[in-house]
């Protein structure tokens, strides 16, 4: 049961029913409402936007109940992966090229509002929202990514919670598998006169599918997330207003390490973890206060939200070797190698030795309010729908990373000591945002200019107890114009095209000094093709983007320990990244109660670095024009077919992706290597015992292929194997 | 809201948002690094002038350092030999082949440790692997050297015949041959008594301290094949051209260095050898000022515990520093130094204060007997002037001496661990 989803259709239904008026005109106000918090909306922009958008509904995402939002994407045209611990605990997403790396490089968001750590000082994606409770996950690549700024060089990612039910409603899912994989879900909301309420819960956990060397320890994770909605209707005869709190509280708990295997290693058994990585412990926690305000005075609608989001993170993780050792990369590419074999068997704990444990403790702020205007009016017989809004947003990180020598004694890691903190610091960032949108229709032509303005203050401050710290600061101030045309011509009532340019662009850190390194800027262009017909729909789009400077920055996941200095950024230059986009739905009628819908999605980029020059970013090192961009497969194809009952549903998900480059010039550890291209295949179904009960199995990776997924952070990594899953569900 | 006042409203905040482009702007604290790149004015001596110095500390400091560094090792070389000799055979020398071993190793440090006070790029390139690979300190390892030492003897590791090639920087080099010729304990240091050290303390005497020799013979060796290395890098080949050419003829056709001042501040960078590690690392580090030791036990952080080598060390250091400075090398009759680029410039003061801070610093240090470690315990207020001393002659090199010759702090010096 599906409430929410179909409630929209059924109430646009009702709408026409004049016993209905006051019905349509909340609804109204409730698409509005929906409009800002997605950016897809609740109506038909799909069809009739610039800019190729997907959108994976309720419908969708239940029928896989992925946890992992690699999984979930895989329809999604455009989209670059890297995966690495198999459960997309922290997933590594680009768009349309764009490096992946923590997904960084888009603009993140929960319910239309930034969910990143801290989006504009550290955007490393180190929280990623739970997609098990999501209802919506929109995908939108292109010009309107002019709205949700700061990062535009790619797109953006919205996240949508449940809302709160107009009528009593309540849903629990419950799901046991493989690795001991235990699922509890449930929900529970309704409005009652101006009061609306909604609670939920989800758990997930599971004990991981590797092994340690001399340990028992799983490798798994426990992740739970608490949220509550309150809300209450200020409505008045004239204006429709309301009021919302949305609290959140999130954990996880994880054994996870940055630690790999060596090739031959992995080759042996790919689900074997080396003894040092004992020590490999993620632990965060989460939480989410933000206050919406809602009004709509029929001409102007206005809404307005207040957000703090506190993120707090502790990840102790095998670093290296100290000072003068190889680092953990070089040792795993050739364990035999001259200087290489006694830390292999350290690492192994075949031998005894020091081993450094790094603790990357960081704590991240952000807050902001931010208001989005909606209002139409006509001039000279056109009319002009604008779209406007204004953040002032501010986020912090402070790191506290430390360092301590483990004892790796007889194949355990043991006696930590000699704890030295090796970066405490700060970065602050106080923003204003800006954008307005306007969109005329002339005739079968739909117009669509924006502009957007971000001005960035930021404050780096070393905050250790050295001498000197004091005087280690930097203060900048940026702000950049960016703007954007789109169009889209209804060539008739079922297809159109679509065009448009844009700016990207993506802010340096507080802690680089711009004198070095330029922000990441790029002229995005696009041009589609887009149909919908009964059974039939689809859209087709080339893309362009042209970076005048492609920035990437060191982390301690893109790079191995110690290989670049945290945080620094690096200029990559003119690079060209092109290529195609397509998605292709049908859905064939076998019986009159059978349907057999199949989604077929492909991409193709190509990338480019347009100059040769040497970098000391450990992904790219000795580039020559014309190498491309590490991570970007040339080739991935998805295809999605079900076989869909009344009472039942069987899916099965394939998915290739092609050969990927680890690096991407000559003289770094990891040139020459390259991610083979795999296949995986998802399977699923699901049975209504009843309307309110129902059973669902389902099984990821279902021919358990082991393949290689990434030789970062420090070594190769395998992806999930076969995993089987049973549930069941309950829906009032 | 009507139309008037709707149009007003668009106009008005496309002017706001259109109001100007991109700008940026940034301030900074003096230790933040690269804080500004302001065009210097400063005047610049010429190419020839820099040429000059460039060859003659090419030619008459680093070339003859590391001749005298080859020549030195296979004297230890041959030592080593004669003290496993002796071992083996169980002569009465045995005493005095270890003394003459111990000898020709401090002769080697002697030497080693003033081209490590000017390490260029033969050394630093791939993350110092050569330097390393010679020299690791202050990553030493006495349990992986005593591992190795039951591996060499073995033969195998993991059934994988022994070969030093594929052995760490911490147990090999300089470092690793004082343990094995100074370490008067017998008993692997490792803090288990598991896996490969599991039986070593069983065996006799005689066992083990054969089986350390012969892996010092091995590590000199291997030293030697380094220091050839070295050498080499410097020279080149009938096929590649020699980082000693290559440097000489900075700013000119076919040479890496597109300016000689580009080449003068690789020298410049790597003479604060004398601030990070002879002041913070081998000083400042086993008084405690800073450091993962805490209050307690720091002076067990000393570079050459074992030999009780680390003052002499620090001379060398000096010695280097000073040569480089006056430009005083094998050749007494080519004298072109750091002084004499100051002296174009005009710049006496600099040159007349880093000359005396020099001497002041080499002669406290001679003047210091015994062992640093033991200084530290029993005399502190001397290693305290010491430190002073170098810190003197380091803070001017951070800015008069810098800012006089318009050229760059290396990124490491640009704070200050004071």
């Amino acid at each position: 049961m599906q409430h929410s989803l179909i409630s929209l259709s059924i109430l646009a239904a009702l709408a026409s029913s004049a016993v209905f008026a006051q019905e349509q005109k909340e609804d109204e106000a409730n698409d509005k409402y929906t409009d800002r918090i997605r950016i897809l909306g609740s109506s038909d922009k799909l069809r009739t936007l610039g800019g190729a958008a997907s959108l994976i509904g309720e419908l969708e995402l239940e029928s896989f109940e992925f946890d992992d939002i690699n999984r979930v994407l895989s329809t999604v045209p455009g989209v670059n992966i890297r995966e690495e611990d198999g459960y997309g605990l922290r997933p590594n997403i680009g768009l349309r090229g764009s490096t992946p790396e923590r997904s960084k490089k888009i603009t993140l968001m929960e319910d239309g509002v930034l969910i990143g750590p801290s989006p504009y000082s550290a955007p490393a994606a180190y929280y990623f929202p739970m997609i098990s409770k999501m209802t919506a996950v929109e995908v939108f690549k292109g010009p309107a990514a002019i709205k949700y700024g700061p990062n535009t060089v790619s797109g953006a990612i919205n996240l949508v919670t449940r809302e709160i039910p107009e009528d009593f409603d309540m849903g629990i899912d419950l799901a046991y598998g493989s690795d001991n994989y235990t699922k509890a879900h449930a929900f529970h909301g309704e409005t009652a006169g101006k009061w609306g309420y909604l609670v939920e819960g989800l758990l997930t956990q599971a004990d991981g599918f590797k092994t340690i060397d001399n340990s028992d320890a799983d490798t798994g994770f426990d992740k739970t997330d608490l949220m509550a909605k309150l809300k209450y209707d200020l409505s008045s005869t004239n204006t429709d207003q309301f009021i919302e709190l949305k609290v959140s509280k999130t954990a996880e708990t994880s054994n996870e390490t940055y630690l790999g295997l060596s090739d031959d290693d992995f080759n042996q058994n790919p689900y074997r973890r080396y003894a040092a990585s004992q020590v490999g412990l993620m632990d965060w926690d989460h939480d989410t206060i933000q206050l919406t305000h809602f009004i709509d005075f029929q001409s102007v609608d206005v809404t307005t939200r207040v957000y703090r989001h506190k993120f707090s993170r502790s990840w102790q993780k095998v670093k290296g070797f100290g000072n003068n050792a190889p680092s953990i990369q070089t040792v795993l590419l050739d364990p035999d190698a001259s200087g290489n074999q006694d830390y292999y068997l350290r690492l192994s704990g075949q031998e005894d030795g020091k081993i450094v444990v790094g603790n990357n403790d960081r704590r991240y702020v952000s807050q902001g309010i931010q208001s989005d205007f909606g209002f139409k009016f006509n001039t000279a017989h056109i009319e002009h729908i604008i779209d406007a809004g204004i953040r002032v947003h501010q986020d912090e990180i402070l790191r506290d990373h430390f360092e301590q020598d483990f004892n790796m004694l007889a194949g355990t890691m043991q006696n930590p000591q000699n704890k030295i903190f090796t970066t405490v610091d700060q970065e602050k960032s106080t923003t204003l945002a800006l954008y307005i949108q306007d969109t005329i229709k002339l005739d079968n032509l739909t117009l669509t200019t924006g502009v957007r303005r971000e001005y960035i203050k930021t404050h780096y401050q070393n905050r250790s107890d050295n001498a000197n710290a004091k005087d280690d600061w930097l203060d900048k101030e940026f702000s950049i114009i960016l703007p954007s045309v789109s169009a889209f011509y209804a060539m008739n009532n079922d297809w159109g095209l679509f065009a448009g340019v844009h700016q990207g662009f993506v802010p340096s850190s507080p802690k680089q000094n711009d004198v070095d390194v330029d922000a990441e800027k790029s002229v995005n262009y696009e041009l589609g093709l887009r149909f919908a017909m009964q059974n039939t729909s689809g859209e087709f789009v080339t893309f362009f983007n042209d970076y005048s400077n492609l920035k990437e920055s060191c982390s301690f996941s893109n790079a191995s320990a110690s290989q670049c200095p945290i945080d620094t950024d690096f200029n990559g230059g003119n690079v060209d990244v092109y290529g195609l986009e397509a998605n292709l739905k049908h859905n064939f009628a076998l019986t009159t109660d059978l349907e057999l819908p199949i989604v077929f999605t492909y991409s193709y980029t190509h990338s480019a670095f347009k100059e040769s020059f040497n970098s000391d970013f450990p992904q790219w090192g000795n580039i020559t024009a014309g190498d491309e961009v590490p991570y970007m497969p040339n080739h991935q194809l998805s295809v999605l077919a079900s076989i869909v009952h009344g009472q039942w549903q069987l899916n099965l998900l394939a998915k290739y992706t092609g050969e990927m480059q680890e690096a991407a010039g000559s003289g770094v550890e990891l040139s020459d290597k390259v991610i083979e291209a795999h296949t995986t295949f998802d399977l699923s179904a699901n049975y209504s015992l009843s309307a309110q009960h129902s059973l669902y199995a389902k099984i990821d990776n279902l021919t358990d292929e082991d393949h290689l997924v990434s030789r970062r952070p420090d070594g190769a990594r395998p992806t999930k194997p076969r995993q089987g899953v049973i549930g069941y569900k309950f829906r009032f | 809201m009507n139309l008037h006042q709707s149009s007003l409203a668009v106009v008005f905040a496309i002017s706001i948002l259109s109001g100007c482009g991109e700008k940026s702007s940034s301030t900074c604290g003096s230790a933040f690094n690269h804080c500004s790149s302001t065009t210097s004015t400063t005047p610049v001596a010429d190419s020839n002038t820099h040429r000059e110095f460039m060859t003659n500390v090419v030619d008459n400091i680093i070339l003859p350092n590391q001749t005298n560094f080859v020549n030195s090792l296979a004297t230890t070389q041959q030592a080593v030999n004669h003290y496993c000799d002796a071992l083996t055979n169980n002569t009465a020398d045995i005493e005095s082949n270890l003394k003459s071993a111990q000898t020709a190793w401090r002769d080697s440090m002697a030497t080693w440790q003033q081209i490590e006070a000017i390490q260029l790029t033969p050394l630093l390139q791939n993350d110092q692997e050569l330097r390393n690979l010679i020299y690791s300190w202050p990553t030493t390892s006495s349990c992986g050297v005593d591992q190795d030492v039951i591996y060499h003897k073995n033969g195998f590791i993991n059934s994988t015949p022994y070969n030093i090639d594929n052995r760490s920087i911490s147990r090999r080099g300089l470092d690793a041959l004082e343990y094995l010729l100074f370490s008067t304990d017998l008993n692997h240091s490792c803090s288990a008594n598991s896996g490969i050290v599991a039986d070593w303390n069983n065996q006799s005497e005689a066992d083990k301290t054969i089986a350390r020799c012969e892996y010092a013979a091995t590590v000199t060796a291997d030293l030697t094949t380094h220091a050839n290395t070295l050498s080499q890098h410097w020279l080149g080949t009938d096929s590649v051209v020699g980082f000693a050419s290559q440097f000489k003829t900075a700013g000119l056709e076919n040479s890496p260095f597109s300016t000689t001042t580009e080449a003068v501040n690789l020298i410049s960078d790597a003479l604060f050898y004398i601030d990070s590690m002879t002041k913070d690392l081998k000083i400042a580090s086993p008084l405690g000022y800073f450091g993962s030791c805490g209050t307690v036990n720091c002076e067990l952080t000393v570079e050459s515990l074992h030999s009780q080598n680390s003052l002499s060390n620090i001379e060398n250091n000096l010695i280097t520093l000073q040569a480089v400075f006056l430009g005083t090398g094998s050749d007494t009759a080519s004298t072109v130094g750091f002084d004499d680029l100051l002296l174009g410039l005009t710049d006496q003061e600099t040159v007349d204060s880093m000359t005396a801070n020099i001497a002041q610093a080499l002669q406290t240090t001679q003047q210091l007997q015994g062992s640093l470690s033991d200084k530290i315990l029993t005399d502190n207020s001397a290693i305290i002037a010491l430190h002073a001393d170098i810190k003197q002659i380091t803070d001017i090199m951070k800015t008069q001496f810098i800012a006089s010759l318009a050229l760059d702090l290396p990124a490491t010096s640009a704070g200050d661990n004071d």
